[in-house]
């Protein structure tokens, strides 16, 4: 039962599915791990860890750059204090030049280190002292300093002058008062004890965040219950955009750390880097699971401002060159050529003053204007030529076969190809005229024969008709003289059939069309042809046929194609069974539907019912020449109508539509 | 007792021809060419002609046009040209029928008969007032008795409104629609086919051959009329 239910969930799922590397149902480890909670826990052991490795990456880094491995505690201190106490004591001469003694006060009072300065002004040796220490119980370190400073002189001019001085910096090594020395001091001692579990931390902290991000990457853009993909509004905001948002929001958190880190002695300095680190490893870690989302769902490329761009210039692109494309196909071929002409024709002058210089143009304008006198009329006149010999190709291809190409002002091929038209017109015509001549000449034969064949069938159906009509005694007489009788009725049938057949086809019938009504026509047929079908047990079915529905046609001419129609659903019908008529308007046309059920298997397609000397079925040998579908077309045909025939298993169905006339 | 000239150049059709017409009352004469047929007629008082149209010497066309010169015995035409404009020839020309080849022995019989009846019997009968006529149909209103070349013909009061209605009113064209209003007083609604199955029957009843009427004639697609002059 709940396989079922699964079942029935795929087949839900799959429906806007149109991705199916996720084609499974999740298993349900992975249900719990798509699930929020989990994937916000990874997050924040991601953002932990990731920022763990980084500091780590520093402190390992650190730690080998002070030499933690190579010696001991005391020489690493020395090292950095020393260090630190150049950085102050250039930093201190630095404001000592400006007359700014605040920055030295900043770190001498209060702190652990003294300084003294000894310099050289104008040659005049003057020493500086921040003030008096006890130079006994101190470490000393001894460095020049230099610095300089900007004035502006009698003159107004700023200039700029370098002073060395020799810095004395005295260091109490009580480090009793809070510094950068007190704080420096502090890190080494920590850190000092973690010189092994650094790398540990480093490694296992490494290892994670690169696990997490893995995970995070797996977990991005799946749901528990659903294997489709869902875009969100979020999901759909171009990538940019959010590139952009969280650049700035990193640069912030960067300053922000930066500044506070600068600027602050205090242990709160590293509260804020920290924060930031957390914040852009958070932030890290959303970016590349919405990225990781994008390239699941294939949206990637679709929700950038890019795509959008290109797209938009596609559009606009395609329009325009539509645009241009329509606007000179629909220009008359002369304006054509003329605005190509002088779209060249400019290009030309601009070269050429270009390369001429403004100062000598006037003379090259020549160049210029004297082959637009002779070649413009003559592009002119090649477009009039070019457009009368399209016009006589059109016109002739068209079928009017009497036109002829105007070719008294054309010269040389063009007059040649111009005559050659005409004669190919003519030639066609007389193609043409053969062709009925000979069509017609068919028709007469046909009809000659069919008269001469008729006065011995005549002789042959009469005596065959007395024959049986004699009393006899042999009955063999009696059946074969029947056969005669059934078979010469046959033959003068199917005579019929071809005389008519030829006469439709080769086109040499009257063909008088006028306003009709198609519904009175099919109830006229239908009383015809009630008795007909009832005394062969077929139903002749007929909704109200529409009497208004009008077309033109041939009157007679239309009741020999139903004529033939009706016969054919009569004589081909499975006995018992009804012939359905109708009478429909679709579509601008009325449609005249037939649709009987064959006595026979329709062993053919609709085609080849419709060709000559076709019956249901090519093995049957039975009344009706087979004709009878063919003329029903051909007539339909000479009055502007088409006939369709359907065969769908034994359902013969035929339609004959013609245009709906007022 | 008729004299009947039969005029064929295939002897086996004259032959049939006359197998078939065999009556104690006609008297045959046997032509093979058109100018058989005039010279027989000339020397011999014939009351009908059976023509074929293709034969040699003189082609039944012009053996009739000389026929009417002397005399207008009934002439019905009797060949294997089907199509329309011969029929059209035929008939201007002076034909009074027409039928085609291979043709069907009994409507030639009812033809022959029809024909003689006309010229011989009915020919200067006075109209009276209450009878309709049109060629060979004689409808009394009064007597509600309708006959087609001298034979009673029976028809039930709806087809006989029908006929009289078209009858009164021949030459013109009425949709089943008309002929409905007309004759059974009332607005038609879906009964077209009624009419249209009656005035088959009626066809059946007047005509010799109900496909190719020579009185009630179909427009297909617009309605029927009584092709005649009204006399």
């Amino acid at each position: 039962m709940s396989k079922n239910i699964n079942d029935d969930k795929i087949v839900l799922e799959n429906i806007d599915n149109n991705n199916d590397n996720i084609g499974k149902t999740p298993s349900k480890i992975m249900k719990i791990l798509y699930r929020l909670p989990s994937k916000i826990i990874a997050v924040i052991l991601f953002v932990i860890m990731s920022v763990t490795a980084v500091a780590s990456i520093f402190g390992a880094t650190f730690m080998v750059s002070e030499h933690y491995y190579s010696k001991n505690i005391e020489e690493v201190k020395n090292d950095i204090f020393e260090r630190n106490a150049y950085i102050e004591a250039e930093r201190g001469f630095e404001s000592f030049l400006r007359d700014d003694f605040r920055y030295i006060d900043s770190i001498t009072h209060g702190g652990n280190i003294d300084i003294e300065y000894f310099i050289e002004i104008d040659d005049v040796k003057s020493t500086y002292v921040t003030k008096n220490i006890d130079k006994t119980n101190a470490t000393i370190y001894e460095f020049d300093v230099d610095s300089s400073i900007s004035y502006e002189d009698e003159n107004g001019e700023w200039t700029s002058k370098w002073y060395v001085a020799t810095a004395k910096v005295y260091l109490d090594e009580s480090l009793a008062n809070y510094d950068s020395f007190y704080i420096l001091n502090k890190i080494v001692n920590e850190t000092w004890g973690m010189k092994v579990s650094i790398w540990i931390i480093f490694g296992i902290s490494v290892v994670s965040t690169i696990g997490l991000f893995v995970l995070l990457m797996f977990m991005a853009g799946r749901k528990p219950s659903e294997k489709k993909k869902i875009n969100t509004w979020f999901n759909k905001i171009p990538l940019e955009i959010i590139l952009a948002a969280i650049a700035f929001a990193v640069f912030m958190l960067y300053a922000m750390s930066y500044e506070s880190f600068i600027y602050s002695n205090s242990a709160q300095a590293f509260i804020v880097p920290v924060i930031g680190a957390l914040g852009i490893s958070a932030i890290f870690a959303l970016l590349s699971m919405e990225i990781a989302k994008r390239v699941k769902n294939g949206t990637i490329f679709k929700y950038t401002l890019i795509h959008y761009l290109v797209l938009g210039l596609i559009i606009v692109g395609k329009f325009t060159g539509k645009l241009f494309k329509t606007a000179f196909v629909n220009m008359p071929l002369i304006w054509k050529s003329v605005s190509v002409y002088w779209g060249i024709s400019l290009v030309y002058l601009l070269l050429l003053a270009i390369s001429s210089g403004l100062e000598y143009f006037s003379y090259f304008i020549l160049l210029w204007v004297l082959p637009n006198i002779v070649l413009f009329p003559l592009v002119v006149y090649l477009a009039i030529v070019l457009k009368r010999l399209l016009k006589g190709s059109d016109i002739i291809s068209h079928g009017n076969l009497n036109y002829e190409v105007d070719t008294k002002h054309m010269v040389w091929e063009f007059k040649q190809a111009g005559d050659n038209l005409n004669a190919m017109s003519i030639g066609m015509a007389k193609a043409v005229e053969e062709g009925m001549k000979s069509e017609r000449f068919k028709t007469e034969l046909i009809t000659n024969v069919s008269h001469d064949i008729k006065t011995p069938l005549t002789s042959i159906i009469n005596y065959a008709d007395l024959i049986s009509k004699e009393p006899c005694d042999n009955t063999k007489i009696t059946e074969y003289s029947e056969v005669l009788h059934r078979q010469s009725e046959r033959l003068k049938k199917l005579i019929e059939d071809l005389v008519e057949a030829s006469k439709a086809t080769s086109g040499t019938v009257d063909v008088n069309l006028q306003p009709l009504k198609v519904g009175v026509m099919i109830t006229q047929i239908m009383a015809e042809y009630e008795s007909k079908y009832d005394n062969a047990n077929l139903k002749l079915i007929c909704n109200n046929p529409n009497e208004n529905l009008k077309i033109s046609a041939d009157g007679k001419l239309l009741f020999r194609v139903f004529d033939n129609l009706f016969s054919n659903a009569f004589k081909y019908s499975l006995e018992g069974t009804r012939v359905y008529v109708s009478v429909e308007e679709i579509a601008s046309e009325v449609v005249v539907t037939l649709k009987n059920t064959s006595r026979y298997e329709l062993n053919m397609s609709a085609e080849s019912l419709m060709e000559r000397f076709v019956r249901g079925d090519l093995s049957r040998n039975s009344e009706g020449s087979g004709l009878g579908l063919s003329i029903a077309k051909s007539l339909t045909e000479l009055q502007n109508g088409k006939i369709d025939l359907t065969v769908d298993g034994d359902l013969f169905k035929v339609a004959v539509k013609f245009k709906k006339i007022q | 007792m008729y004299n009947i000239l039969i005029c064929d150049d295939e002897k086996d059709i004259v032959n049939a021809l006359k197998i078939y017409l065999a009556d104690s009352n006609y008297t045959f004469f046997e032509g093979s060419t058109g100018q058989d047929a005039v010279d027989i007629i000339k020397n011999n008082e014939i009351h009908l002609v059976l023509l074929d149209i293709m034969m040699p010497v003189m082609d039944g066309i012009s053996a009739m046009v000389e026929i009417r010169k002397i005399s207008n015995v009934p002439i019905i035409l009797l060949t294997a040209k089907s199509e329309d404009n011969d029929k059209v020839l035929g008939l201007t020309v002076g034909a009074d029928d027409y039928i085609t080849k291979p043709f069907n022995p009994i409507e030639v019989m009812a033809r022959v008969r029809s024909q003689l009846r006309r010229y011989m019997q009915l020919g200067g009968t006075e109209v009276k007032s209450s009878v309709l006529r049109i060629k060979g149909i004689e409808l009394d209103d009064n007597a509600k008795i309708v006959t087609v070349d001298g034979d009673e013909v029976s028809l039930t009061p709806i087809e006989f409104d029908i006929l009289k209605f078209l009858m009164e009113n021949c030459n013109k064209v009425y949709s089943p629609k008309d002929i409905y209003r007309a004759v059974w007083k009332d607005s038609p609604v879906g009964s077209e086919n009624t009419v249209a199955v009656h005035i088959r029957h009626v066809r059946e009843k007047i005509e010799i051959n109900p496909n190719e009427p020579r009185y009630l004639k179909v427009v297909w697609g617009q309605g029927y009329k009584i092709e005649g002059d009204n006399k």
